[in-house]
This record gives structure tokens, sequence and C-alpha cells, in this order.
């Protein structure tokens, strides 16, 4: 409750038992109070995005998903909950899933980003790619980018999941408008497609 | 128009179901209008798996949402909003905010003296190079509030205490049961929350001004022309001169139909700092203000005679919208004996309800589905051949065909209450019916273009929310000219195409696809004609078949060569959306069938199938119009089980404003869904398409929730079926033990 000092949770409740009407200052500095100045630090950073190497500077609390979006303009991980619940900013780092939110880009020095745009293009793109669409597992497709990363994390992982496998491993990815059971199958027939080696 | 041919057109349409099928009245039919589709019409392309053309955009990463878009000198908002339910903003200073690093622009929402109506609503909105200067520079707004204690947080609370007499719930499994008694009166009185819409991508826009004055926006919105005329309007411009593009949009299920406060305060913004402005919302924003599907307060009073028929119904219902919106409610019709029902809204201070999938059906099929199914079980009559005595013929035709694909003989619960031996799970099935308009017939141009290079271009202005506009604009094109999709190039989503509609009541597909298939007919013509004038031959002789041009009856050029004739100059045709006619029906009917697990130790409910049969007319691209379903049905399930808005009393604040805390359906819970389109629904526009985005997601809670019932054996009133609640009835009819 520091933005607010003169007024907490405690002193709200307090004026609300005592007066119907009461007048509480709801933001920003208290009158004659210098607002609040945050530091900030900015770094270099190298790392490789889709293949690209790339040096630049960032602001230290820059999470490496408004890096993406923000800086370089690569869209195709999402913002949506912006708290780590909802996997639509998924991207590969090093290999390994993360919520590109959750993420401090000055935390990914010499690191490799792999986005869904790294995985393929609409040109040449990847089974998973090709399945979500045979499949129809999209609608509006804010959810795709993360979802198909988190399927190629698995497969990656297990070239042969069980139903239940794939839900779990999706169990992280949120789909608004009800998609899920069209991604099973199109993970299902991405990993038959894999292993039958008709891959890239 | 001749007699012979008026008539020859009647006899090729057909609506209606097997054994049910009705001649349609074409009186109302215009004679300029394309030759329609019936049931009879053999096709090529429609009806089939097309996959959606955007789809390897979007799983690629390369669409571009509109809050994907990221112009030159682009700047970011972030807006501050009310802490607190009531009052009135009594100071409000932003200049600190103003001289903030980075800050560009400053918009006032709420200015001083104005009234505050709910926590979350819109203050403040600044505009700065980066997002997080952007939310630096709110802190240091300095904002005094006059706080009025005397707010109404969650008046659903009171009105539970002052609903009508209710009869006593039953204490025992038996009393639950079937008392054999010979008619059945009962009262009670259900339950549903708030549902929050949370689509994935945020509502917002990116604005920008342009040098001669005119407006362009990135909208993620549900309705292009509505946002530009909303637009238009607040900033006093002609609607040409406001450019919406909506190419792909994150989904709204009714949240994003109107321009919200945020469109406006981020144009405002875009014209103070001169550059570009992305103004979306984010998440905390849309818990609190971007609209809800608002909860429901039930009573309702029915009796059923001793041969299984409703002879009476009274029902009363309330809904809580918020400080504004709508919070009807809607039964189904179709029952013999349901009656029309008196409703009250009663507000309070919590964002404003808005339109959400099938507004006030899921909460009225719910309590009515409900009761329906309560006056079964306690006749001791199965719920199915109970509904078959009660409901309209097409609803009967539909029930008969689900309970034979879903196994409801089988799956149906005779011992309710009896753990199943070998896993020690309570199981049952329930079902529930459905109804919806979705007949379409707003205004819609749509343009057709054939060019000498022999691909054909389709565009409409209309927005696509996830069901697949794109695609139904080139399926249709592909059908009527006989043509590969691969040649259609479908334009959506932006407003200086021809007007479509706005996404909202199942409408967008069947208000376009007669407006596409009569451009696609008009430029068809117009190709024969060129051909005949070129080649010097009776236009009459001419027609186009299967994709190829036929001369008296044989094939004459391929669809390529006849357009190498027509020039540089492309043909183009403007179709119409002509008004429907009066149809077979007035609207399209569907009914689920539920399978759930419920765990007596812990009172966790788990769907285990689902089956809908489900009408939309004509089904244009099957696979996206199955996703409809599906998605319905999972939407359906995560209302039923999961998601509830919860406020807190004292403060009015809303709880759970992120999506860890307000939880929806994930993988995990997902059951087996068999989607059956059954196209009864036809003849009443030239393609017979209907609408299927809100029917589905009408029925499924009350299916879930009347499977409930008969796993456990007594019925749960309120939505969510959280376990705390299931294991609350168990405990009452079971005396606490298993």
């Amino acid at each position: 409750m520091s933005r607010i000092p003169p007024f907490s949770r405690r002193t709200f409740l307090k004026g609300l038992s005592l007066a119907p009407l009461s007048r509480i200052p709801s933001g920003g500095p208290a009158p004659g109070e210098e607002p609040p100045t945050r530091a900030r630090k900015e770094g270099e950073l190298s790392l490789t995005v889709d293949g690209k190497k790339l040096r630049l500077r960032v602001e230290a609390r820059t999470t490496l998903l408004e890096l993406l979006r923000d800086r370089l303009g690569n869209t195709a991980a999402k913002e949506v909950c912006d708290l780590g619940a909802c996997g639509a900013c998924t991207v590969l780092l090093n290999g390994e899933l993360v919520n590109a939110c959750m993420t401090l880009a000055m935390s990914c020095e010499g690191a490799k980003v792999l986005t869904v745009r790294g995985l393929g293009t609409p040109q040449k793109p990847h089974p998973l790619q090709k399945a979500f669409v045979s499949e129809d597992a999209l609608q509006c497709g804010y959810c795709t980018p993360g979802m198909v990363l988190a399927a190629y994390a698995l497969l990656e992982k297990n070239k042969n999941p069980s139903r239940r496998e794939i839900q779990e491993a999706l169990a992280g990815n949120l789909c608004r408008c009800g998609t899920y059971t069209r991604i099973f199958e199109a993970v299902e027939r991405a990993a038959a497609e894999l292993r039958q080696g008709r891959g890239k | 128009m001749s007699r012979t041919e008026k008539d020859r057109n009647s006899d090729s349409i057909r609506g209606g179901f097997p054994g049910l099928s009705r001649q349609i009245d074409l009186s109302r039919r215009n004679p300029n209008d394309a030759p329609p589709w019936s049931l009879d019409t053999k096709f090529r392309v429609v009806g089939t798996d097309v996959p959606r053309l955007d789809g390897m955009a979007k799983a690629t990463g390369v669409a571009v949402y509109p809050s994907d878009f990221r112009p030159k000198g682009l700047l970011y908002a972030a807006i501050l909003r009310s802490p607190i339910p009531k009052g009135k903003v009594a100071e409000l200073d932003t200049s600190k905010a103003d001289a903030a690093p980075g800050v560009m622009a400053v918009a006032v929402a709420t200015g001083k003296g104005r009234q505050i109506r709910y926590v979350g609503q819109e203050i403040v909105a600044v505009a700065a190079e980066t997002k997080a200067l952007a939310e630096d520079a709110l802190a240091r707004i300095q904002l005094v509030l006059d706080a009025d204690g005397d707010f109404v947080a969650d008046p659903i609370v009171d009105a539970r205490k002052n609903l009508p007499a209710v009869d006593p719930l039953p204490q025992s499994l038996q009393e639950a049961g079937a008392r054999g008694e010979k008619e059945v009166e009962l009262a009670m009185a259900f339950e549903t929350q708030v549902q929050m819409h949370h689509p994935l991508e945020p509502h917002g826009i990116t604005a920008m001004f342009h040098r001669d004055g005119s407006l362009e926006v990135w909208a993620s919105t549900q309705g292009t022309f509505m946002m530009q005329r909303s637009l238009a309007q607040a900033f006093r411009l002609p609607s040409r001169r406001v450019h919406v593009l909506t190419p792909v949009m994150g989904g709204g299920f009714g949240s994003k139909l109107q321009a919200g406060i945020e469109a406006r305060l981020c144009a405002e913004l875009a014209m103070e700092a001169g550059r570009p402005v992305h103004c979306f919302v984010d998440r905390r924003g849309q818990a609190l203000a971007m609209g809800n599907r608002p909860s429901s307060l039930h009573w309702i009073r029915a009796k059923a005679n001793s041969g299984g028929e409703i002879v009476d119904w009274e029902a009363q219902s309330y809904g809580f919208p918020g400080f504004a919106g709508s919070g009807r409610v809607a039964y189904p019709t179709f029952y013999r004996g349901v009656r029309r029902p008196r409703h009250r809204d009663i507000r309070g201070n919590t964002g404003a309800a808005r339109a959400f999938r099938a507004p006030g059906h899921p909460q009225g099929f719910f309590a009515a589905e409900s009761m329906v199914d309560e006056l079964a079980c306690r006749l001791g009559i199965d719920p199915l051949e109970f509904r078959l005595k009660n409901v309209d013929p097409v609803h009967h035709m539909q029930l008969k065909m689900g309970a034979e694909a879903f196994g409801w003989k089988q799956r149906f619960n005779k011992k309710p209450g009896t753990p199943d031996k070998a896993s020690s799970m309570l199981r049952g099935a329930g079902m529930a019916c459905t109804r919806w308009g979705g007949m379409g017939g707003a205004r819609a141009r749509v343009l057709c273009r054939i060019h000498q290079d022999g691909t054909v271009e389709v565009r409409n202005g209309a927005q696509d929310i996830g069901t697949g506009t794109r695609t139904v604009l080139a399926v249709v094109t592909a059908e009527t000219l006989g043509v590969d999709v691969k040649r259609i190039q479908a334009h959506i989503g932006d407003s200086q195409d021809p007007a479509g509609p706005s996404s909202g009541g199942s409408t967008t597909t069947p208000t376009l696809a007669p407006a596409i298939r009569h451009a696609a007919w008009l430029a068809g013509q117009e190709l024969l004609g060129r051909v005949a004038e070129q080649k010097r031959i009776e236009r009459k002789e001419l027609s186009l078949e299967g994709g190829k041009i036929l001369k008296g009856g044989k094939p004459f050029l391929s669809f390529s060569q006849a357009c190498a004739l027509i020039g540089p100059e492309p043909i183009e045709a403007m179709g119409q959306r002509y008004r429907n006619w009066r149809g077979f029906s007035g609207g399209v009917a569907g009914c689920q069938f539920a399978e759930v697990e419920v765990d007596p130790e812990t009172g966790l409910v788990q769907v285990r199938r689902i089956l809908a049969v489900q009408d939309c007319g004509t089904v244009i691209d099957k696979k996206t119009a199955e996703s409809q379903v599906i998605g319905a049905i999972i939407q359906g399930l995560s209302y039923a089980l999961f998601e509830e808005r919860l406020v807190d009393a004292k403060l009015g604040r809303v709880l759970g404003t992120d999506l860890e805390h307000y939880r929806i359906a994930g993988s995990l819970e997902m059951p087996e869904i068999i989607p059956i389109l059954n196209k009864g629904c036809n003849g009443h526009n030239n393609t017979g398409a209907a609408g299927i985005g809100e029917p589905p997601t009408i029925p499924t809670s009350a299916a879930i929730a009347n499977a409930v019932r008969n796993a456990i054996g007594a019925r749960v009133h309120r939505l969510p079926l959280t376990p705390d609640r299931v294991l609350e009835v168990l405990d009452r009819v079971h005396g606490g033990k298993q």
C-alpha cells in the first residue's frame, strides 16, 4: 500500500463503519509530497531469437514478453494474463518452456529463444502447425502459439504421448474458445506423423 | 418471374426434418435473389471440412491481431481505475503524471465532480513510450475520492431472502426419489452465478490520426462498423473518415460488441500525442469493467399430471446486472404448459453486464430444465420419456436421435445415489434442450470480383470472432461459382469494404452467406455475358456448372479460359442480403446429453461425455461448425462447474481478477465431446444457413446438473456445481454417510 500512503485497507474499513461518506485520497502522492521515482536501470543483453542473434540495451524490469512484442515486434507470443497463469506467452528458452511474461529479459543473457514463428512458417510449417490447421484446433487463435509450443516441448520428450499425457502437458495453457479436444487430436496426429518420419 | 419458374423454385426448397419436412412459403422471396439451395442440393464444397483460411497464419504466429499491431512511434496506454464502488471524484490532478518520464498524453474519463459507480471505473488514461512508463505515471496522479459507504455490493444476497416460499429440500434419498404419486406439484428456487467473459485478447484498440485528420484504428471488436460509427460520433467525424481494421481478433463472446470507453480514451490520447496509441485493457480491468453474464435467481412452481404432462407453470426471476446492462433471463418456450415468467432486474455497484454468448439463456435454461427434470424424477418417469411427452415435434425428433446415439438407456442410472461397485463413484446421465433464433438478416453487402487470371476476390467488412467468417466467404463463393476454394481471396475486417453485421446473436454466417451467394451468382452471370459477347454467341445458350462454362449443356470453356476473355478490368458484382422468407422454423433447436461421475468422498464432479444434437440449417463448413458446438459445450461446462465471480460484500471489490483465481475449465477437465449437426432449420434464405455460435452453450449446464441429480439422487440448485455444494446435498440426503 505504499502507493497510497495515507490510505490502507484498515483505515478504509474504519472510515466506512464511522460514516457513510468519507473523503479518501485514492492514489498518487499526498499534496506537497514528491512523487516516487523509480530508478531505471539498464543493461546490455545478447540473445538469439528464432535463430537471429541480437544485442541490445534493455531496462532491468523489462520482461522477455515486452522485449519480444514491443521492442522486437515479434508478436507471436501473446499477452493475456501477465501473471504466468494462462500460457499464452509461452516460448522455449534454451529448449525449456517458460512464460515470457514472468521472465525478465536480462535473465536471458546468451540464451536461445524460440517462438512459434521460429518453429515453422506458413510456407514451411512444422507438422504440429499443420495438424492444428487440419484438425481446426483453433478458433480465435490467441492461445494457439502457446499451445503449439507446449505441444512441441511434449513431443520433444515423448514421441508417443497418451491422451492423458497430452492433457497434462497442456494444463498450463488456457483456451477460452474451447478447442481443447481438437487440440488433443491435432497433437496426436502430429505425433503420429513425426513418428512415421513424415516430419519436416 | 413467370409462374412456372416460381413453382419450380418452390419445389426445390425443402425445410425440416425427416418425417417433419415442410414446404417453405416463398412469397417473400425476392425475384432478383440467387436461386436458393435446399436440403436436396448436392454440394461440392459446402458442408465439407475446409480448413479455416487464416488457420496457418494463426498457428505460425504471423497473424497480426489488433493488439499485435506495432506501427512506428507507437505509444502504450495504461488506465487508472476507481478503487471504490460508489462516490464522487473530489479532486483530480494529473499534472505530475503529465510531466512524468516518457508520458506523451493524458486523457480523463471521470473528471472532478463526476460519479463513481463501481470498482474498476475508468478515471484517467495515460500514454507513454512504454507500458511500464505509463503505469509509473499512473502512480503520480493525485486523486481524492468522496466515498459513499451506501453501496450495494451483491444484491443477490438480500434477494435470496425475499424469494417466495419453496418446498423443503428432501432429507433422504427416499424422499428425493419417486414418490409414486399420481401427480406432482413443486416450488423450487435456482441460482446462477456471475460469469466473466475473459476473451484472451484484451479489449482495446490501437488508434492513430493521419495528417488529413482521419482516424485509423486496429480494433479487437465484434463489430467493425459499430466501432466505426461510435468513434465517428465521439470525434464528430463522418464515418468514412474513421477506418477500422480487424483482420483477426482474439475472442469476444458478446463483450466486444460496443466500442468501450477504452476505445474513446485511446483515440483521445492518439489525438493529443499526435502518435499512434496502443490501449488494451489489462486482465484486472477485464475482470472489473469489460462486462459479464449477470447472476440470476429463479423461483418456479410447476405441476405435472399423472400422464406426465406439465399442466401448470409459474416463474419469477431476478437478474443482477451490476450498475448497468440487462439481467433478463430466457426460459424455454417449447415445453407444453410453460408460461411466460415475471422478471425483475436489481442493480448493484459492480461492473455492468454485457451480452454474453446467448444472453439470459444459460441462466433460464438451467432453472427451467432442472425443474422439468425434477418433475420427471418425482413422478418416477424417465426424464427422456417425460420430455418427449411435453416438447414440440422438432425437439422430439432430436431427443430420440440424441438419446440413441448417446446410449441413454444404458447410461441413465436407475438407482441414483448408489455408487458404482468397481470404482465406488456415483454415475449419472442428464439431458437438456436448447433453442435460439440465429436467422440473421441485418443489412449486408458483399463484393465479388472475378479477375482475368481466374482468381476470385470476395469482400465484406465484417469481422471474424473465431467462427471462421473468412472461410465462409470463400466456401460460399467457391460453391456458387463451382471453383476450387484455393482460387478465392476472401477479405474481411475492414470498414472500407461493403457493410456487414456485428457478430452477435449467431447471425454473422446467416446474414452474410446469402449476400455472398448473391454476389458470386451475379458475378457468374456477368461472366457468362462477357463470354457470350466475346464469342459472339447467344447468352442464353450458356450456363455455369461445376466450374465449367457449358454451351447448350455441353462443356465449352473452363473457368480459367472464360476468365481470360474478360479483359484487364475485373467483373464486379455487389450482392445483397434480402429479407428472410417465412421459414419452416423461427429458430434453431438442439439438445444435449451429459454423463458425469461424482466422487462421494470429495463431491468432485467430472464430466465424462457430452453429446450434442444441434441444428444450424445448411452447414457451410463442417469443421468450423463442429468447432462452434464443441467450444460452446466447453464454455457451458466451465460455467456449470467452475466459473464464479465473487464480490467482497464489505468493500464491493471483485475478488479473483486474474486468471489464477478465476477458474476456467482447462485441458484436464475435458470430457469426450460428440457434436452431431442436424440441418433441419432451412429455407429462410438462399443458402439455408442459420446460426450456431450461441445455441449449443445454452443447455450444457442444465444437462450436467441433471446428470449430477441422476448420479447423487438429489438436486444441487445453484451453479457452479462446486464440490462443497455437492457434498452439502450428499450429506443431507445420505445423512452424512455414504
